[in-house]
């Protein structure tokens, strides 16, 4: 399980164990643009990977590349600080502001020097995007579950992002909502020819968004495999479900 | 209560010390609630020590930081002309320091209850971590540290012991109204007595009241 897969866009090759607590995670996988899933159960240790990848942890081994550059090399303390990783990433909760509107929200992640009214239009366009364009005033308070991780998904590509980070946005969705989401998800990302990381413990997620799973056992990665063209029988083996 | 002094005296000690308090307090409770180094127990230790000292002990430490002979009260006389102690901004040192702890406590569990997800959220967006602060931190705390600068203010309008060590009792120049009290009890002023305790409990009573309906309301 170890080199980036073919193909056009930004390329992520991780390979690194990350202690939290006292528990450690090992993750090994490379991947291309489209939407890897990294599933598993919960307590495995896809968000601290995700959080890993995303500077917000230090690994203690290995290194992490993105799009060629060098972001995290335990050996060499090297360490990318989140700020200039250039990434997206919505949460399970959007973890949107509270204290901003959904195009503020936005706006807040506009990549460039951008300010103002520029700023703000162009953050109305990535809101039209997900199809939020009517809640760019709307309190945060006010959305519902769906309509929030609209604004975060909008609000995580208008930094322009080399890789899109989704730890479980779908999680605390009704089914309807979640395959919307899904859907819509997977527009975006082949629209902008994104590569995505999606942490999910749903093999739903896998089987409608997936281009590739990474699965999880507690505290390491155990294979990748693509999602393309397989079975539900072959899926569930994959992803050790099925007998 | 005739005269009036005390009372202006004592707003106007209490509002300069908590402003001095508030940003001294905020920028430490940051520090305490973000920072991971070496010393931290220290600082935290020295920060909240004003609450649990006696107060005639604290104005003792004080008059040998600022009394005319420490460097801080030479430097303050060379620049005024006039030494530190027994004046009125003597008064604003020791409620200034009576005030810190409470800011310094309430706002660091403010700022450690902030979600770290909606930090994470802005720190991915690339902003740098001042911004962090100002966008969410700072924002999504806030209500906790108004309730920590105004208890702040209730117990700098409030301080005797370290006030009383450090700028004296000189009525019309540095007797704020908590000494003003307990020169009326002794002289037997009682009708004065009442009215300036009256007044600090009121005061107290808001204090208190605003502070509760702040830590009860959600963030919103």
């Amino acid at each position: 399980m170890s080199g980036t897969e073919a193909g056009p866009g930004p390329a992520l090759d991780v390979d690194v164990t990350t202690t939290v607590g006292g528990f450690s995670v090992t993750a090994a996988f490379g991947v291309g643009p489209g939407v890897t899933a990294l599933f598993g159960p919960s307590g495995a240790g896809k968000s601290v990977t995700v959080a890993t990848v995303a500077g917000l942890l230090r690994p203690q081994r290995g290194t992490i590349v993105m799009d060629g550059e060098v972001v995290a090399d335990a050996a060499r303390g090297l360490h990318v600080p989140t700020q200039r990783r250039r990434l997206g990433m919505v949460f399970q909760d959007a973890a949107l502001l509270p204290h901003r509107s959904p195009l503020g929200n936005v706006a807040l992640a506009v990549r460039g020097g951008r300010r103002g009214r520029a700023r703000r239009a162009l953050a109305a366009r990535w809101l039209d995007q997900v199809r939020a364009a009517h809640l760019a005033d709307t309190p945060t308070g006010a959305l519902s579950g769906g309509e929030r991780q609209r604004v975060a998904l909008a609000r995580a590509l208008a930094g322009e992002p080399r890789v899109l980070l989704l730890d479980e946005p779908f999680s605390a969705l009704d089914r309807p909502t979640r395959a919307a989401l899904r859907r819509l998800v997977r527009e975006l990302v082949d629209a902008h020819g994104l590569t995505a990381l999606l942490v999910t413990h749903d093999p739903e997620d896998v089987a409608d968004l997936a281009d590739r799973v990474v699965r999880y056992e507690p505290g390491r990665t155990v294979g990748l495999h693509p999602v393309a063209g397989r079975s539900g029988g072959a899926l569930a083996r994959i992803l050790g479900l099925g007998p | 209560m005739d005269d009036w002094h005390p009372l202006w005296l004592s707003l106007r000690v209490a509002t300069i010390a908590t402003l001095l308090a508030a940003t001294g307090g905020v920028a430490t409770a940051y520090v305490l609630a973000k920072g991971r180094f070496r010393g931290r127990g220290l600082i935290e230790a020295v920060a909240t020590v004003p609450i649990v000292l006696p107060p005639t002990v604290l104005g003792y430490y004080l008059l040998t930081v600022i009394g005319a002979e420490s460097p801080i009260g030479r430097a303050w006389e060379q620049v005024t002309g006039r030494p530190l102690v027994f004046t009125p901004a003597a008064a604003v040192v020791a409620a200034a320091i009576s005030a810190f702890p409470y800011v310094v406590r309430t706002g660091r569990a403010a700022i450690e209850e902030v979600d770290p997800r909606l930090e994470a959220a802005v720190r991915v967006a690339g902003h740098p971590e001042w911004r962090v602060a100002a966008l969410v931190t700072f924002p999504a705390a806030r209500r906790g540290l108004l309730a920590g600068v105004a208890l702040g203010f209730a117990r700098a309008l409030g301080d005797f012991g370290a006030t009383i060590m450090v700028a004296g009792n000189i009525p019309g120049r540095t007797q704020t109204l908590p000494v003003a009290v307990y020169d009326a009890v002794q002289a037997g002023d009682d009708s004065a007595a009442r009215a300036g305790a009256l007044v600090l409990a009121a005061v107290a009573v808001v204090v208190l009241l605003a502070v509760t309906r702040l830590s009860a309301r959600r963030p919103s």
